[in-house]
């Protein structure tokens, strides 16, 4: 009875302190997509001066909202009863996405703190980084096999799909599979190479920088206003690769995006695997880098295995 | 006047006065007889002849067949005409029995080639009337090799004549652990080659690219089986290649390229 109780009492305000960086989102949307923290600051100051000693109810009033580098502080008073929910922060998130305004906080970067005081006593402090606003938090699933796919050209590879991502064919002839999230995507495509590589003989190759800036050229020139930004040598399941990432303007249909790829370039006995992905250049691409480096690391070459 | 006789192992020689036999070019072992000894006695051992004994240096054993042989040179100056017919049959009789030898390894070394021949030609038939085509694109194995050598700079004539099959190499009679067999070599037009199916199922990846590439460079490159030996295990002519079930593609990759190199060094020599 007691713990029903609670929830009741702990819900209603949660939804209500809401209310406040939801309000702010109106402000934030007609700012430009790029925040700086003097914009963040002059946000900060519109609230504290419309919304200060603010009652949202249940004994919760606005204190004050003020900026400190990218994070906004919203500070509130209590009463003597109130207690923090469990798992308030979960729910604070959770209540921002299905509000439709997770999302603005997490592409304009903005980290949210709330700070909850009972007098001049810090009862709780709750820390949202912009990231976590964000809803590209994926897991990753099974494993898909490419072995036997027309496309494959006798290459048997394995790796992990993300959870919430979609398989889907190509119609490029060496693309055979894909994973895609919106406008995101990571791309398994091998192509025929001119020779046989052993692993010893594919280490060697990329370590020869005239080859390596060679390929980068190549690489980096089927976009405009290209840039590499940074590309090293790595092991992917035991086997030598070029880990690289490019940036540079996409024009479709006289549409130009700007978009960023990182790539993995495999020498794979005689053919080249090259796990691509990326999407428009901006902070979906810095979240989802983790997810796409789990997804390479979870590439299994089982052949080798066999013998 | 007592004569004596000597001689040099072969013939006999004499007969000679005592000067006579003074002048003959003897050692202190040539054996000697005269009408009375019951048999050949080294000189040393007659009595009667020391002054002539003591007169000779002992000869030095490297020295013995010289002197033998100069004893018959020296022979040879007389013409005893019983000895020099005994020679001359001696000489016919060893130059016909030389001829015969000769003949007859000829002989039998024609009839081990017409016959190894005839069973070569018996197996060539019973593996070719054997043979059957497969779902295995073994093309897929001749156009990588043609490209793996061309990148080594070899350029070999791709003959239009290709032929490879499966065939029953097991069930041979006079063959046993017959993995693949290659009858285009020093031949540009053809390729032929014969793929135990058995072996086939049994190789993993890495081991049906050394069997296809094996068979494809005594076809193509005209290369030779390396001898069966420990320091020629893991390369691509080592002949027992069943051996090969843990070598991975990397061992293929560069054993296969060493082999290459080898060649196309050996071409632009």
């Amino acid at each position: 009875m007691n713990e029903i109780s609670l929830n009741n009492y702990t819900k209603l305000p949660l939804k209500k302190i809401i209310l406040i960086p939801i309000f702010l989102c109106y402000f934030l949307i007609s700012f430009s997509q790029v925040l700086s923290e003097n914009d963040i600051k002059q946000l900060a100051q519109k609230v504290n001066t419309e919304l200060a000693g603010m009652d949202i109810g249940n004994g919760i009033t606005v204190r004050a909202c003020y900026s400190f580098g990218r994070t906004l502080v919203y500070q509130y008073d209590v009463d003597d009863f109130w207690f923090p929910p469990e798992k308030m922060k979960e729910d604070l998130i959770s209540n921002f996405k299905e509000a439709g305004y997770a999302e603005i906080y997490f592409n304009s970067d903005v980290n949210v703190d709330f700070h909850y005081y009972s007098g001049n006593k810090l009862l709780k402090k709750i820390s949202i980084k912009s990231n976590e606003f964000s809803n590209l938090h994926f897991k990753l699933g099974d494993f898909i096999s490419i072995n036997g796919h027309p496309k494959a050209k006798g290459v048997n590879l394995q790796l992990k799909q993300p959870i919430g991502w979609k398989l889907e064919e190509s119609d490029f002839p060496n693309i055979v599979i894909k994973f895609c999230y919106k406008t995101n995507s990571y791309i398994v495509n091998v192509k025929d190479n001119v020779s046989f590589f052993s692993r010893k003989e594919a280490k060697e190759l990329l370590s020869d920088s005239e080859y390596i800036n060679n390929l980068m050229f190549e690489y980096s020139s089927v976009l405009k206003q290209s840039e590499i930004l940074n590309h090293k040598i790595v092991t992917v399941d035991r086997y030598p690769a070029l880990e690289f990432t490019i940036r540079g303007n996409h024009e479709r249909t006289g549409i130009e995006i700007r978009i960023i790829m990182k790539s993995w370039m495999i020498l794979y006995e005689d053919k080249i695997i090259l796990l691509q992905c990326g999407g428009e250049d901006g902070k979906e691409f810095k979240t989802l880098e983790n997810l796409y480096n789990l997804i390479t690391n979870s590439v299994i070459f089982p052949e080798q295995y066999n013998y | 006047m007592k004569k004596y006789f000597y001689t040099n192992g072969i013939d006999k020689i004499g007969p000679f006065s005592l000067e006579e036999l003074k002048e003959q070019n003897l050692s202190r072992d040539t054996k000697v007889w005269f009408y009375g000894l019951d048999n050949w006695k080294p000189l040393y051992e007659i009595e009667e002849l020391n002054s002539l004994t003591n007169s000779i240096p002992p000869t030095l054993k490297t020295f013995e067949t010289k002197g033998i042989d100069n004893s018959r040179k020296k022979a040879n100056k007389f013409p005893e005409k019983t000895i020099a017919k005994k020679k001359t049959k001696n000489r016919k009789a060893l130059k016909v029995l030389l001829i015969v030898v000769i003949v007859l390894a000829m002989v039998s070394f024609i009839g081990y080639i017409s016959i190894k021949n005839q069973a070569d030609k018996e197996l060539y038939t019973s593996i070719a009337s054997s043979a059957y085509e497969t779902d295995v694109d073994f093309n897929f194995y001749v156009e990588k090799f043609y490209r793996d050598i061309e990148n080594y700079g070899i350029f070999p004539k791709k003959p239009k004549t290709q032929i490879i099959k499966f065939a029953k190499l097991d069930q041979l009679d006079n063959a046993t652990h017959i993995h693949g067999l290659s009858y285009g070599k020093d031949n540009d037009d053809i390729i032929e080659i014969y793929i135990n199916p058995t072996t086939w199922d049994k190789f993993n990846k890495p081991m049906r690219y050394f069997l296809m590439y094996h068979e494809l460079s005594h076809d193509v490159l005209n290369v030779d089986d390396l001898e069966d030996l420990p320091s020629n295990e893991g390369k691509l002519m080592y002949p027992a290649i069943y051996k090969y079930v843990s070598k991975t593609m990397d061992d293929f990759i560069e054993t296969s390229h060493a082999l290459f190199e080898e060649v196309a060094a050996k071409q632009n020599k």
